[in-house]
């Protein structure tokens, strides 16, 4: 795929896609969407039918000032929950939403707190200074990483970053048997 | 009310005009029409003949401008001298969805310029899309009399210019910012309200999205003693929130602000009862913000949930659990807006408390054509089976069915506003697969007062001829993505009789149909219609045919319209002709 401008010495920076290039998206975006209508939508090629996945202008017509204060899709929801580690004297509050997965949120954590170690500890457990753990919707306290991503971020109501000597062991364990099917005292 | 008039005398510095012939019957006039307050009222008296046009042009406070365009501010300013209270609205609705180009109009400053010569005793403004600069609020500011502010959509201004307006306008009462785009110029406009005692009743500026100097709002919120509505922005913390509570027990309408706790907080701080602050106040009845919600905050508000009659939850992501832990105590609530994730459950738990609900707004988290909406007819069915007393309705959805809509219409006989949004484009019944022509037909056959309406889904010509066909009060109708042919758009321009508002996009109606509505474009405030199938040609037809009628042609981008077809058309009566300020992506014929 030529970057250069097609050698037409442009210097435009033009890209090969099968989208329209940034700035004429809108427009081109809504011609389609006429031209589906002319072609009566139904009968879209393949090509239409990548088009129909794209975002046309203003639908659904959420006003733009909501939109963006809203969220626009599941990646940007808004999950705030606090986080407190221990011997930092302040409590800190992120957005789940905000993060992909485990290691990003360990990459986030990391940075709030100005330590190191927390990804270790969600890798490899026993090597790491830290223990992160999460209160779940049920109150319990378990260790993070050890359910998919979603429903983590679903379930989690706090998040505690203990230090591995302050851990009271006895919690932590109980957590991790639970997380590996043992039952539960009631 | 009576007042001996004195009698005539050449009036000091202003212009001299000999009294009619008729003084004691212009007098009487002019008391007697103090008391029509309504629009239409006045529009209808200002008919009958001479006289009475003039004494109700005399008499009229309060002017409203429904299309900035439709007449110029010279002539309508010179036509009610004596209004104190202007109201003006921009943009077309659309443009909300960026389907119109920025730098498009409905500039302020020639009203604001012609109002500092002839309305130097204006109180109150309201302007809804309109572009405002800070040199024009500056302008207001100067007006002696000013006491009430409200933008609505607005943009073009920022927070200098709401520093200017706190600093000058000593009479303020009311500053109302809703839902405008307001740039960060780094001032501290909160700092800006003068020492003392303020007279401030309104303060509402939670789409504000710059950060406020929080001592100084404290301050400010603790020497307003008539203050009753205080919307805060997000950058307002609960524990902040807290202190302004505290000092603001007399609110009745609250925007919270986050409702969440700030980024930082001190290890082992005791959080303040945030319940107490909420019991405290006795008035409350509207409550919103929650926009970066931490759930476990909700109980806080159960103490005011059952005086609420107006409740919106429409930026905080809550389950239908959280929602229902809530809404349950909420039995007076009338107004309710909240986003989908509540699913149909949380509808459900609506429906089974709120009796007196009118207005019900479901906003979607997931704002995109093949999202997947959690609420879906269920809910619908059940709000309606619940709330019998609905009068306006907003629900964005991707499942729907003919069945529920057809109940609503049913059940809620009062609906004045109907407004379906089925996120996907041309979707059908979810269960039948039919089109939705049966549900929107039923509403507006069974909904006698229905004024408002706007589609969605898979529609045939057919509905609208349901909509022609009995929909005979509807002003205001909306339109995407419907309609197999020109014949769909005649039969709503022959059948609706009281249309004033027509949006329309992406919909396959051409320049035939376009022509059987001229009988009604003089009477209509405006007509839109984007990427439909109008040419150049047919529009220019209408512009001839229709002298009054500004035809406007809107480019998304300044190139040549390939095929003659028209990108955007938009078009309105007007008193005084085309506008000078059209930029050059606009046409007009």
């Amino acid at each position: 795929m030529a970057k250069e401008g097609l050698g037409l010495g442009l210097g435009l920076g033009l890209e090969l896609s099968l989208s329209p290039p940034g700035g004429k998206t809108e427009k081109n975006e809504r011609k389609r969407t006429f031209l589906e209508i002319a072609g009566e939508g139904n009968g879209s090629t393949g090509e239409h039918k990548s088009e129909k996945k794209n975002q046309v202008v203003g639908w659904p017509p959420v006003c733009s000032y909501r939109r963006k204060n809203s969220f626009n899709g599941r990646e940007m929801m808004k999950m705030y929950v606090k986080v407190s580690m221990d011997g930092a004297p302040f409590l800190r509050k992120i957005d789940l939403g905000t993060h992909k997965g485990y290691d990003d949120l360990a990459m986030a954590l990391e940075k709030l707190f100005s330590c190191y170690g927390i990804r270790e500890a969600l890798r490899d457990e026993d090597s790491s200074e830290f223990v992160p753990i999460y209160e779940d919707k049920d109150g319990d306290w378990m260790l993070v990483g050890d359910v998919p991503w979603e429903m983590f971020t679903e379930s989690c109501k706090r998040l505690r970053i203990m230090k591995r000597s302050e851990a009271k062991t006895i919690e932590v364990l109980q957590a991790r048997n639970f997380l590996k099917g043992a039952s539960k005292d009631v | 009310m009576r007042e001996d008039r004195p009698p005539p005398t050449p009036s000091r510095g202003g212009a001299y005009s000999p009294p009619p012939p008729d003084q004691v019957l212009e007098n009487v006039l002019e008391h007697v029409l103090q008391f029509l307050t309504f629009r239409r009222d006045r529009n209808a008296a200002a008919l009958v003949c001479r006289s009475w046009h003039r004494a109700e042009a005399l008499t009229r406070l309060e002017l409203f401008i429904g299309n900035c365009y439709a007449v110029a501010p010279r002539r309508a300013m010179e036509r009610f001298r004596r209004a104190t209270a202007v109201t003006i609205k921009g943009k077309p609705r659309f443009a909300d969805f960026n389907l119109m180009p920025p730098d498009w109009g409905a500039n302020f400053t020639p009203w604001v310029t012609f109002m500092a010569q002839c309305y130097r005793a204006l109180e109150k403004l309201c302007l809804k899309r309109m572009f405002v600069t800070d040199e024009d609020l500056e302008l207001l500011a100067s007006f002696p009399s000013f006491r009430e502010l409200v933008l609505i959509c607005c943009d073009g201004f920022g927070t200098s210019g709401l520093a200017v307006v706190a600093s000058k306008c000593r009479k303020l009462r009311v500053l109302d910012l809703i839902e405008d785009e307001v740039t960060d110029d780094e001032i501290d406009w909160i700092s800006c309200f003068p020492e003392g005692e303020t007279c401030l009743e309104s303060l509402i500026f939670d789409c504000v999205e710059c950060p406020i100097y929080f001592e100084a709002l404290e301050r400010l919120v603790a020497r307003s003693p008539s203050l009753k509505k205080l919307k805060l922005n997000r950058y307002v913390s609960i524990v902040q929130l807290y202190r302004l509570m505290i000092r603001a027990p007399q609110l009745t309408h609250l925007g919270t602000g986050s409702f969440s706790p700030s980024e930082i907080v001190a290890q082992g701080d005791q959080e303040p009862d945030y319940s107490s602050a909420f019991d405290a106040c006795r008035s409350l009845v509207c409550l919103s913000g929650f926009r970066e919600i931490v759930p476990d905050y909700l109980p806080a508000i159960y103490p005011v949930c059952a005086n609420l009659t107006s409740l919106n939850f429409s930026y905080a992501n809550i389950s239908a659990e959280q929602l229902r832990s809530v809404i349950r105590y909420c039995h007076k609530l009338q107004i309710f807006w909240v986003l989908d994730t509540v699913c149909d459950a949380g509808l459900q738990a609506v429906a089974a408390t709120c009796k007196d609900l009118r207005e019900l707004r479901v906003f979607p988290i997931d704002a995109r054509e093949d999202s997947e909406a959690p609420v879906s007819d269920v809910g619908l069915l059940a709000i309606s089976e619940g709330c019998r007393k609905l009068q306006s309705i907003l629900y964005f959805c991707q499942r729907m069915t003919n069945a529920a809509v057809i109940a609503m219409s049913e059940n809620c006989p009062e609906l004045v506003v109907f407004r379906l949004c089925i996120m996907g484009r041309h979707l059908p019944d979810h269960v039948t697969r039919e089109p939705m022509d049966e549900g929107f037909g039923a509403i507006v056959k069974n909904c006698k007062k229905l004024t408002r309406l706007a589609t969605s889904g898979l529609l045939t010509d057919r509905a609208f001829s349901y909509i022609g066909q009995y929909g005979k009060l509807v002003r205001t109708l909306s339109v995407a993505f419907a309609g197999d042919s020109d014949t769909g758009l005649k039969y709503v321009l022959e059948g609706c009789p009281r249309l004033q508002k027509l949006e329309i996009r992406d919909s396959p109606f051409g320049d035939s149909a376009l022509r059987t509505g001229l009988h009604r474009y003089y009477n209509m405030r405006f007509l839109w219609m984007s990427s439909c199938r109008l040419t150049r040609r047919g529009c220019k037809e209408i512009a001839q045919q229709m002298p009054h009628l500004v035809v406007e042609m809107i480019n998304g981008e300044e190139e040549e319209v390939k095929d003659d077809y028209v990108d955007t058309l938009y078009m309105y009566r007007s008193l005084d002709g085309p506008r000078a300020d059209a930029p050059s992506f606009v046409t007009i014929l």
